[in-house]
């Protein structure tokens, strides 16, 4: 078998022990118990954590099945002239929060910068933002779940494979669609929405694959799957909630549309291009060399 | 290992103790087992047996490195004495890390028990699992370079010597303070507990962390600075 032959069999294998891990039992307890018992309450935590690290497992087990070995499994910190990788995992996803909130406000909030800080004091504000920036590193084992197999095992396989364009769309979309379920259960953006749930999962994928991008850099840049589960879990626990105090002007009631968190997104979006360039930069640097 | 299995161990071991002392109180009724298994006293006893046994399995990191022979090679090698620091505090950091996911795994498994046993929610303490690793971190900014200094057992000696002396200094002044002030401290130190000073926990909370990872990294670089001078305090 070819290298090219083996590295897709085992890109393949990973693919379907992924969903199938996280997806076997998320559908059995969404059927059973229902999307918000087991997922949204602590009655249930350890089978969120099982579903979580699908990915993760799903890594073990193709290198098991495969007689891989732990070549390139990405675990070592590799914090030797990467500290500055560490602090772009956070600050980058703090900086989309903050840009996302301005956003709001200029097209929801109609420039109404009056409310800014939410009525909130500078002691709640400082508490806020220093607790979540010190949650968020330790959340990362939750993320490690997920960023050990995406990009410590699916990016691997894929890059040589389709390319690093074709890894950041195609993996980018596989990620979203392993979400699929928890979507469609009302994870992301409920039930009630036009397009349900077709353009909950569209939406999923199109941010997945942004996202994606600054999580592949990320690892491609240090050798080290930590960073990217550092920002992963700063995007999922709070690392953008520091972009709610720049919110202002629109009414408590509003009810944003899977499209209006779209356009909202459009600064994480452009953030993950500049990532995406600066992968294609230094491949070019690579081939030259 | 050890730090991934002790959250289990000690949660076992506690949970045997209570039910065997509860062998006699059927009261609560037919899942008193479960009920007291999983209760919020055994969790938060587990918790603190933990912080305390780990704490000490964190020093074991530096266990017999504090011999003349070693630190003298330590020091000739061409990474020298900074890289061999550098590899323990990042490994001592490390085991904070193992102590916390594994902490937090025992809880989402006893909460899940509870559940499908007696169809109860639990509490998450996972706020309490985030101050103690931070204070994990913290104890160890100071204790590290006071073992570097003096060696193991004498540096360990004069961290409990400290602790005592700031926890016999804090009750001295709680008690000679007039009683209305007193009234006053512990109604703030309940009122931060239970979350009532909301604001200030969580801005507290929050330097406290920042504190700790800043403190962790000074004591890096006050350990390289201390390390050839400890040496003459170690044995042969």
């Amino acid at each position: 078998m070819t290298n090219k032959k083996l590295e897709a069999k085992r890109l393949i294998i990973f693919i379907l022990l992924a969903f199938g891990i996280s997806w076997i039992p998320a559908i059995i307890l969404n059927c059973v118990f229902g999307y918000h018992e087991w997922f949204e309450t602590y009655k249930m935590p350890f089978f969120a954590l099982i579903v979580g690290f699908g990915p993760a497992l799903a890594n073990i087990i193709t290198r098991k099945l495969t007689h891989e070995g732990w070549h390139n499994s990405m675990l070592h910190l590799k914090l030797k002239g990467n500290i500055k990788y560490y602090l772009i995992a956070i600050l980058s996803v703090v900086t989309m929060g903050i840009a996302e909130g301005v956003l709001a406000t200029i097209i929801y909030g109609k420039y109404d910068f009056s409310d800014i800080g939410g009525g909130m004091n500078g002691m709640q504000i400082a508490g806020n933002v220093m607790l979540t920036l010190s949650v968020v590193p330790l959340m990362a084992f939750n993320t490690f779940g997920e960023e050990f197999g995406w990009r410590g095992y699916m990016n691997q396989k894929m890059e040589p494979l389709l390319g690093t364009t074709g890894t950041v769309i195609v993996g980018g979309i596989i990620w979203g669609l392993w979400h699929a379920e928890m979507t469609v259960a009302g994870h992301n953006f409920g039930t009630e929405y036009d397009g349900y749930p077709y353009l909950g999962i569209l939406s999923k994928c199109i941010t997945c694959t942004f996202l994606g991008m600054g999580l592949m850099w990320l690892t491609k840049k240090t050798g080290s799957i930590y960073p990217a589960a550092i920002m992963h879990a700063a995007n999922n626990f709070g690392g953008k909630s520091i972009g709610q105090y720049f919110i202002s002007g629109i009414p408590e009631d509003y009810s944003p549309a899977v499209t209006d968190n779209l356009i909202v997104s459009i600064p994480s979006f452009i953030l993950g291009l500049v990532f995406f360039i600066l992968m294609l930069c230094d491949r070019k640097k690579e081939k030259k060399m | 290992m050890t730090v991934i299995v002790l959250p289990f161990i000690i949660q076992a071991f506690l949970t045997l103790v209570i039910a065997i002392l509860s062998l006699s109180d059927k009261s609560v009724g037919d899942d008193w087992i479960v009920r007291t298994l999983t209760s919020d006293l055994i969790r938060i006893v587990a918790i603190a047996l933990g912080f305390l046994s780990v704490s000490g399995l964190l020093l074991s990191v530096f266990h017999g490195d504090d011999k003349k022979l070693w630190a003298y090679f330590t020091a000739s090698v061409p990474q020298g004495v900074k890289k061999y620091l550098y590899t323990k505090y990042v490994l001592s950091f490390a085991m904070c890390g193992l102590y916390f996911v594994s902490s937090y795994v025992a809880e989402t498994l006893v909460a899940t028990i509870r559940w499908f046993a007696i169809g109860e929610e639990m509490g998450s303490f996972m706020s309490i699992q985030i101050i103690i690793f931070f204070a994990l971190v913290f104890m160890n900014s100071f204790v590290i370079p006071l073992m570097l200094r003096f060696g193991e057992k004498r540096g360990s000696l004069i961290n409990v010597i400290i602790i005592l002396s700031l926890a016999i200094a804090a009750i001295v002044i709680l008690s000679i303070l007039p009683r209305d002030i007193q009234d006053k401290v512990f109604e703030w130190l309940s009122g931060f507990m239970t979350g009532e000073h909301g604001d200030l926990t969580m801005l507290l909370i929050g330097l406290f962390s920042a504190l700790s990872v800043v403190a962790y990294i000074l004591s890096y670089k006050l350990s390289c600075k201390l390390f050839m001078t400890g040496v003459n305090e170690y044995d042969k």
